[in-house]
């Protein structure tokens, strides 16, 4: 089992530093509508899947952590306490940056919407180089003027996005399929199977691993150059 | 009318001679926001870390550029020198140009759009070793710099000869970072995290200093091999280093090691490993200068072409504790000479089976 996590370790290393140059991630995205301001991820959750999110209108910021958390624990309590370690990471490391927008990532691309709406990036992360630097940066116009359920829909999203990219997803369109699943009304109606399929898989990039603590050796190593130890959790 | 054209035409014909010699060109960019022109390196990394912030002092550009080899200096005295050397000599290989356009943008930007903002190209430059000019100023946008952003431009391309030039590297996303947490008061954090950093910028490790090694000007340059290794304090612990075989025309290297024992020891070309350890012993094997007398205590080595050096590192000077090699000295052969209490002595007799292959040793007062 130790060799065979070792060659996982190698394989999953080598594509990271093939690809890691710019160390920049895909960014957490909204729909812009002349009415509606909607996280990316729940707008293609309801164009897509017809999920829908009205549990979510009525949650506070801390109801909305508590749902997210709880939801995550249900299938695999070692992730949803090392998303927690995250989401201390993404408080001390986050910057909302004036007079600025962020590129359209190339995974937005293929993403179909409203002809009166627009497509925009609020949130980036970037591994630091040194470990002083901050890790996520917010498109302060944008960001001020949404409401509970995006704004922390994006935060979730980036918590996911760190997980999946340091175990090699290529970009942030699973993440925003587990997220739209994990976080809509129909997951009240899941099984651990559907929660295996629509979520885990998706956030680990394949869910090669059963149990997210069998790819603790692999992230954590990983997440310590973000400035972030896994002992923390 | 017509002058200008021809000038015009000169100008963009010396550009492209420059530029067609060889394929690594980088630019130095700034954003223009407004009348408003920042250096790209500083405003990409400062504004978006609050953490990050300029405060190198000094006021005109001469001042600042001193601050920053001397932060180098502490950083990487070696290749500070070498900066320094660069510095120098690109002030005769630089050509200004007004009303002249550089091209566009073509590197890897930042993530962020700054509104109102217009990235331009500032400079270009290529392989310093090339004749003529190699370096390219827009005049125009220089003009509009602050002393801030001029030295920072004069570093971007130090950095960037090495980085871009030599090391072959796709784009200056990394060195610009380097540029200005060198300008920054996070400077500090260089030196605790440089095995971090040279991997990011996947820079050579010249640090060999200790081992009384001398770069004299334009090291860096294609064929120098070092890998060394560094513990957790940056001290430099183990490696292995080698002599270039090939130097650049313009570049004149001085790696022969001097020891402090055989003065008159010339080494062609050498290589070999060392680990610093309690003792400070290294060795090295060795191609010797063909010269007419080449001695080693009182032994001329001439003859010898290769030998093996067994030496100790002492306060930044080596000492050689022995020779290893063959060597025929009056009718007995030996593979070693000794340093016995100063004086250099033969010992170890030579094989039988290798006689035939040693090299007549005279005396130096022969």
């Amino acid at each position: 089992m130790k060799i065979f996590l070792i060659v996982i370790s190698v394989v999953l290393t080598l594509q990271v530093i093939a690809r890691e140059s710019a160390g920049v991630g895909n960014g957490g995205g909204t729909v812009i509508c002349p009415n509606k301001t909607v996280l990316l991820d729940y707008y293609e959750g309801q164009v897509n899947s017809d999920y829908t999110y009205k549990k979510l209108s009525n949650l506070t910021s801390e109801q909305l952590n508590t749902l997210f958390f709880k939801r995550v624990a249900l299938y695999d309590e070692v992730l949803a306490n090392f998303l927690r370690s995250l989401k201390d990471l993404y408080q001390k490391k986050k910057v909302e940056l004036d007079s600025a927008t962020f590129k359209i990532p190339d995974d937005f691309k293929n993403i179909f919407y409203e002809r009166n709406c627009k497509l925009a990036v609020n949130i980036v992360q970037k591994r630091p180089t040194l470990g002083f630097e901050k890790i996520f940066f917010i498109n302060k116009d944008l960001y001020q003027n949404l409401d509970v359920v995006t704004k922390k829909g994006l935060m979730f999203h980036e918590l996911l996005y760190m997980v999946a990219i340091n175990l090699e997803a290529e970009n942030s369109r699973q993440v925003r399929q587990a997220l739209a699943y994990l976080m809509s009304d129909q997951f009240e109606d899941s099984n651990r199977e559907a929660l295996h399929k629509n979520f885990y898989v998706k956030v680990t990039a394949g869910g090669f691993f059963s149990r997210f603590e069998s790819y603790l050796p692999v992230i954590c190593p990983r997440i310590e150059r973000y400035g972030h130890k896994c002992s923390n959790f | 009318m017509a002058i200008n054209v021809a000038i015009f035409s000169i100008l963009f014909s010396s550009l492209t001679h420059a530029f067609f010699g060889t394929e690594e060109v980088f630019a130095v960019h700034v954003y223009k926001c407004g009348d408003k022109v920042e250096l790209l390196d500083y405003k990409e990394n400062y504004d978006v870390n609050p953490d990050l912030n300029y405060n190198l002092g000094g006021k005109s550009v001469d001042e600042k550029m001193e601050l920053l080899f001397v932060r180098m200096e502490s950083f990487e005295p070696l290749r500070a020198k070498m900066f320094r050397n660069w510095h120098e000599a690109l002030k005769s290989k630089t050509r200004r140009l007004k009303f002249m356009n550089l091209g566009r943008p073509d590197d890897n930007f930042s993530f962020v759009n700054w509104n109102g903002c217009e990235i331009k190209v500032l400079a270009k430059a290529t392989d310093p070793s090339k004749q003529g000019k190699t370096v390219f100023i827009n005049q125009d946008l220089w003009a509009s710099l602050d002393a801030k952003a001029q030295s920072g431009a004069y570093f971007n391309i130090l950095i960037n000869i090495e980085h871009i030039v030599y090391k072959l590297q796709e784009t200056t996303m990394n060195s610009r970072f380097l540029n200005a947490v060198l300008a920054s008061d996070q400077v500090d954090s260089l030196i605790k995290n440089k095995s971090k950093l040279y991997d990011v910028l996947e820079y050579d490790l010249v640090g060999a200093y200790g081992l009384g090694f001398k770069f004299n000007v334009f090291a860096g340059a294609n064929g120098i091999k070092y890998s060394l290794g560094f513990d957790n304090d940056g001290n430099l612990m183990h490696g292995r280093y080698e002599t270039p075989m090939r130097n650049l025309n313009w570049t004149k290297l001085d790696l022969t090691p001097k020891f402090i024992n055989a003065p008159e020891l010339d080494l062609r070309y050498y290589e070999g490993s060392f680990n610093i350890k309690e003792d400070n012993n290294f060795e090295m094997s060795a191609q010797l200068s063909k010269q007419e007398i080449n001695c080693l205590g009182n032994y001329n080595l001439s003859n010898v072409s290769f030998i093996t050096i067994e030496a100790i590192l002492n306060e930044k000077q080596k000492e050689i504790v022995k020779v290893h090699g063959r060597f025929k000295i009056g009718n007995e052969a030996f593979e070693t000479i000794e340093n016995i209490n100063g004086v250099f002595t033969p010992t170890t007799p030579l094989q039988d089976n290798y006689h035939e292959f040693a090299k007549k040793v005279p005396y130096c007062d022969e």
